[in-house]
This record gives C-alpha cells, sequence and structure tokens, in this order.
C-alpha cells in the first residue's frame, strides 16, 4: 500500500466531527480614495509611488526617473515604453540595473502589486534586477484582499506574486535593511 | 547545519539565558515591541476579531474533511504538471528528498525558510550524504553559519546582536567585520546571489496549498524563495498535511492575517503563488504526516495543526521572551511548541513500539515554562486556545484514542516526575487532617522565625531562589481567634 493510500485511509478512520467551510464576505473596509489609501501602504512597504500626470507620457516619464537614467542595463517589459534590450539568459538578468514591468492590479489595503510571470524574459528577472519599476493602471486598484482574490478566481497562471515594496529584512537587531536579496528599490507608476 | 535540538530542560536553559540580565532584557524589549507592531496593525484592520473568526474555521474545516482536501490538491497539482509525494514520518520525507536530489546528480542545493525540513532534520541529513544545502533567509543562514538552530520561527537570529553576526561573517564569509546591519546585508547579498546563481535544486517550505487550484504560497520579505526556485531546474516544497485551504479565496482571510500577526507589517514583501512548474522545470510537493494525523485524533489538541506559523504567541508569550528560543529544545519554541513538542514526540518516537511512552517525557519541563497567562490565545490570528491546552498536559491528561499497538491511552502524555508525585502525596496526607495541618503549620512558623535558613534546602530551595520569606508571625490564626473569643468571654 503506498503511502499515500495509507495515510488517506488512517485520517479516514479517525473521523472529526464537521465544521462548515465558512462563506466569504465580498469585501470588507472600502476605501474613499484607493490611490491615497495605496499610496500609503506603498510607502509603509518602502516603495516609492509616483503617480502619472495627466497628459505625461509613461515612457519619458519612466526613462527620466533617476534610477532609469542612470542605469547601464535597463529593460521594460511594458508595452510602449522602450529602454534596453532584453535579458536573454540568467547572466543578462543578474546584470540588469532597473526591470520595468507592468503589474495586473494594485491591493489598496497594503500595497500588493498582483504580478503575473513575465513574457520574454526569464521569471529570475523580476528578483535579480537591481532595481524595479512597476507600473499599474490605476482603475486598476481594489479594495482589499478578498477583492484580489474575487478578480484572479482560479486563474493564477503558473506563476504570480503579490510583490509589495522592495526586497527588505529586519533579522539583524530588528534594524530593517532594504534590499536583501531581491530589488533594492522598488518605484510604482500609477499610471 | 541547523535542526540540532539542544536539552530541552526549560528551567535550566532559562537559567543560562538569564545569567546576561542585560542581553535577556534586551530580547524580552525587542520581542515585545515586535508584539506591539502587532497591535497597531491588527487595530487597522475593523474587522479584525471577524477575520480570525473566519481563519479558525475555515483552518478546522479543512482539518475535518483533510483526506478529501488532500485528494484533491493532488490531483490538481499533478494536473498542472507538479509530482506529489506523501511522506508518513520524517524519516521517509528525508529519503524522498534525497531520492530526487541523487537521481538528478545534485549536489548544490538553496534552502528557503521550511519549519517542516526543520523538524524532520533534513540539513544534516542531506550534508551526510554529500550534499551542500545553503539557507537563504539571512537569519537561517546566520544560524547556518553558528551550527545553532534558529531562536524563533520567523526571526530565528533574534537572539543575536550584530556585533555577533559582524564577527560571524568576518569569521565564516571573509568580510570586514562591520557591524553595521545594512553592511552585513549587503555582504549576505553578494554571498547567497553566487549560491543561487550555482544552485542545482531549491527547497521551500509552503505557507498555504490551496485544494481546489494545486496551487502553493510562499511568503518572504527578503524573495529568497522566488530566487532560489526561479534560478535552478528543480524545485522540492515541503509541507505538512495540515498547510492546505480549502479555496483561493480563503487566502485573503489568511495572507491578511498572517504578516500582520508575525512582524506588524500588512503583507510580505512576496507574496508568490506556484501553479506547477517553471516551464523547462520541474516541481515536486511532499507532504507529510509525521504524526499530524494522531494528533488530528485528539480532540483536545486538534486545533493546534491549525496554526499558520506566524510567531505571534511566541513574540507576546513573557516567558519566551525572557528565556529565549533555544531553551525549548524544538523547532518550534513558544507557547505552541510546548503543545507539538510533546504530542509530535508520543506519536513519533520509533522506541514507543516498545511501550516506552517517556519520548514526550523529554518535553515535561516545556508546558510548565508557562504563566497561564493566556496572552498568546488573545494574538493567536486562528484562535487556538494555547493555554488551555497548555494547562491540560500539565495536568497529567492522557491521550483519548488508541494508536494501535501504543497503549498511549493508559499513560498521561507528561507522567508527573516522582519528586513531584510524592510532595503531592505528602500535601495531600498533611492537609486532609487538620491536626497535621495545625502542627505542621507550627513547625513552619517556628523554622521560618528561628532558623529560616533551613527553609531554603530542601525541596523549596528553587522558591526562595528569587523571593524573601515574609516575616511569620509568632501565632497561627486559629490561635489568635481562639484567644480572642475566650477574651470576650465566648466558647473557643
Amino acid at each position: 500500500m503506498s503511502s499515500r493510500a495509507r495515510l488517506l485511509a488512517a485520517l479516514r478512520s479517525t473521523p472529526c466531527p464537521a465544521v462548515d467551510l465558512p462563506a466569504l464576505p465580498d469585501g470588507f473596509t472600502r476605501y474613499d480614495d484607493l490611490q491615497a489609501q495605496l499610496g500609503q501602504a506603498l510607502e509603509a512597504a518602502k516603495a516609492t509611488v509616483i503617480t502619472l500626470a495627466p497628459g505625461a507620457d509613461l515612457a519619458t516619464t519612466i526613462r527620466q526617473l533617476p534610477r532609469v537614467s542612470a542605469a547601464r542595463a535597463a529593460c521594460s517589459l511594458v508595452a510602449g515604453v522602450e529602454l534596453g534590450p532584453l535579458p536573454r539568459d540568467v547572466a543578462e538578468c543578474a546584470a540588469l540595473d532597473v526591470l520595468v514591468f507592468g503589474a495586473d492590479f494594485a491591493v489598496a489595503e497594503n500595497g500588493a502589486l498582483w504580478v503575473p510571470e513575465p513574457v520574454g524574459v526569464p521569471r529570475a528577472a523580476l528578483f535579480l534586477a537591481q532595481h524595479v519599476v512597476a507600473v499599474v493602471a490605476r482603475d486598476h486598484l481594489v479594495h482589499d484582499m478578498h477583492d484580489a482574490y474575487t478578480r484572479l478566481g482560479t486563474s493564477f497562471g503558473r506563476y504570480g506574486s503579490f510583490l509589495c515594496g522592495p526586497s527588505k529584512t529586519a533579522d539583524i537587531e530588528q534594524a530593517l535593511v532594504i534590499g536583501a536579496h531581491g530589488a533594492r528599490s522598488m518605484t510604482v507608476v500609477l499610471a | 547545519m541547523s535542526g540540532r535540538a539542544g536539552s530541552a530542560d526549560h528551567p535550566a536553559n532559562a537559567k543560562r539565558f538569564l545569567t546576561d540580565p542585560a542581553r535577556a532584557s534586551w530580547h524580552d524589549q525587542t520581542l515585545w515591541q515586535i508584539r506591539q507592531k502587532r497591535d497597531q496593525a491588527a487595530r487597522a484592520v475593523p474587522e479584525w476579531e471577524e477575520l480570525r473568526s473566519l481563519a479558525a474555521r475555515i483552518k478546522q474545516h479543512t482539518l475535518s474533511r483533510l483526506p478529501d482536501y488532500l485528494e484533491r490538491f493532488a490531483d490538481n497539482a499533478e494536473r498542472l504538471g507538479a509530482h506529489v509525494h506523501f511522506a508518513l514520518d520524517a524519516a521517509e520525507h528525508n529519503r524522498i528528498v534525497l531520492g530526487l536530489l541523487q537521481e538528478r546528480g545534485v549536489t548544490r542545493v538553496v534552502k528557503s525558510k521550511s519549519m517542516l525540513t526543520e523538524e524532520c532534520r533534513l540539513n544534516p541529513w542531506l550534508e551526510r550524504h554529500g550534499i551542500e544545502i545553503v539557507d537563504t533567509d539571512l537569519g537561517e543562514l546566520i544560524v547556518q553559519l553558528r551550527d545553532e538552530p534558529p531562536s524563533h520561527i520567523v526571526m530565528p537570529a533574534i537572539h543575536l546582536k550584530r556585533e555577533d553576526v559582524g564577527a560571524l561573517f568576518q569569521e565564516r564569509l571573509g568580510s570586514d567585520g562591520n557591524s553595521d546591519p545594512a553592511a552585513l546585508t549587503e555582504v549576505a547579498r553578494g554571498y547567497l546571489r553566487q549560491k543561487f546563481l550555482s544552485a542545482q535544486a531549491g527547497i521551500t517550505g509552503v505557507n498555504f496549498a490551496v485544494a481546489e487550484t494545486g496551487g502553493i504560497v510562499v511568503c518572504t520579505n527578503e524573495g529568497n524563495a522566488d530566487l532560489g526556485t526561479s534560478l535552478p531546474p528543480l524545485h522540492i516544497a515541503c509541507l505538512g498535511i495540515e498547510k492546505l485551504v480549502p479555496r483561493a479565496a480563503d487566502l485573503g482571510v489568511l495572507l491578511r492575517l498572517l504578516a500582520r500577526s508575525a512582524t506588524g507589517q500588512a503583507i510580505t514583501a512576496y507574496t508568490s503563488h506556484f501553479h506547477g512548474p517553471r516551464a523547462g522545470g520541474e516541481l515536486h510537493i511532499v507532504l507529510v504526516d509525521n504524526g499530524r494525523s494522531q494528533i488530528r485524533a485528539e480532540q483536545a489538541h486538534r486545533s493546534a495543526l491549525t496554526c499558520i506559523r506566524c510567531g505571534a504567541c511566541m513574540n507576546t508569550c513573557p516567558v519566551y521572551r525572557r528565556s529565549g528560543g533555544h531553551s525549548y529544545g524544538t523547532h518550534v519554541p513558544g507557547p505552541i511548541g510546548s503543545i507539538l513538542a510533546p504530542l509530535y514526540a508520543a506519536f513519533n518516537d520509533p522506541a514507543a513500539a516498545s511501550a516506552d511512552a517517556s519520548a514526550a517525557s523529554r518535553y515535561a519541563s516545556l508546558p510548565h515554562a508557562c504563566t497561564l497567562c493566556g496572552s498568546c490565545s488573545q494574538v493567536c490570528p486562528v484562535k487556538i486556545n494555547l493555554h488551555e491546552q497548555l494547562l491540560s498536559l500539565r495536568q497529567g491528561e492522557r491521550l483519548a484514542h488508541t494508536t494501535g499497538a501504543i497503549e498511549l491511552d493508559r499513560q498521561p502524555i507528561l507522567p508527573a516526575s516522582r519528586k513531584k508525585r510524592l510532595l503531592s502525596a505528602l500535601g495531600g496526607w498533611l492537609l486532609a487532617s487538620a491536626r497535621r495541618t495545625a502542627f505542621a503549620g507550627a513547625v513552619a512558623r517556628f523554622v521560618g522565625r528561628h532558623a529560616p535558613a533551613l527553609l531554603r534546602l530542601g525541596p523549596l530551595a528553587p522558591w526562595f531562589a528569587t523571593r524573601e520569606l515574609p516575616q511569620l508571625p509568632a501565632r497561627s490564626f486559629q490561635q489568635l481567634y481562639r484567644e480572642r473569643r475566650k477574651q470576650k468571654g465566648g466558647a473557643a
């Protein structure tokens, strides 16, 4: 008998009292100003937030970001924003100073951005680039995580992550250090 | 190499911890501050208590239908191209992981945080077989380099100061001895980046496994799980069977509670959802029992399996704060660890097959490392009644169900020591008689007034380690009462 069969048999031979699976609410807190809440949450997570001015050009704004203009190696996965050539392998990903990518939506309650598997570059680029710039449409904001999972349904793709701010750690004496193993900074552009 | 368990004699270990009162006080305050951050985060969520209730019911429901959800999860995960393995115990888990690595000629592995792999002592097992395994969470890397176990499940190096880490990195990584946390993190970043880039396999834990979709969720702040799984071609995800949730939507509830309870953050920097392997890669998921199915059968302790490993109970526990994680001698310390350790030991000890149920007694002091203040139960995001379970373990609780050949149901999980049984019997004999009680009181008052040093010897000695004897009266209340009644002319 396989371990799977033995385990399932053992579990089935010791029934537990029934506990109902609760229905989940549609969402809780509704924010009056989603952008403001998102901005606060992202700043708490040590991300920089930039709201695209009306009429401003996304590509120009991104190119003028200090980290992007100073970068030796930068590339963009966002349509309409062209920087350097896309990395073809892991070594080129590791050499990236800045990666610009799009987030499908953002969660106002906590500043989380849903970022699916990138297309055209290895997944590792998201974590190897020294700095990241995430672009999210301002009408793609949801209030809380319940809304987020309602929006996602069951389509997760092979990989998707809620990214919130740069990589960080407080493992040494609880002193917050930004830029542990992943991105040293995250700039979020609300387009 | 972490995972080596120290002694679980909590009072002796705690005494050692407290020989440096300044450091003990610093540890206490540091953890209390994390408790306060958790409070701030919880207060900012008006529906916090409702979320806790929902989370508790989601997890308890999952346990009640666990076999169905395990099957659903495995089927869905396999449909997505993942391989799902079941391990009945730690040894089987370790053999499965080793087999996967050896079949592929893997000798360089990176690992992100997994308390399950600590429980199974995977690292020393792999190292004995010539495989390099590097812990990539900064705190875990630090304790791995120091060759000691983590002292907290979320902040493994919380017991260390920056100077300790500075000296460690100088000795083991060749850095310049600078102890600034940012500089040290930079050293680790460079060191680990090389490890990530040259790794042949990445092992992760799993925060939540979703039955509905066959996906697994891994939360980190550092991004080490993502680096460790997006670079090497093989991803091995290890989890206890209790980590399942029924629906993706349940993650909405649990993720809102997890980081806030653990560190006071609204969410971790990376909350990654893996559904099947990466293109061109492999994903192997190892589901481990190792006593969980038995704990699930215990009515009084089933809810201990709903733990989402946030660490909030440790941060608030006055005893943990003032004794440190290493005092517990278990991979998961603190209130939840003091419940799980004796139970796992009772169900998992190979020697138990010979009806020696004393494997759990190694951890006998842990449920007593508790003031019963109940703070842990207050902060637990899934509302486990931690303090009640600790109390019942202290009271010589017997397991409620049989486990086949092992007649554990006849014996308490943690039998009282001989000394305790003798003292309890003596106390019972004395107090059962008014005359014996009065006599004992007279002796105690006499000795206490004329030769108090004698009381500091014998079985009461530990009590006096931190207490002074009050001024004892010459006569007992009964004697005074009788005298005053006589003076007033009444009957004695």
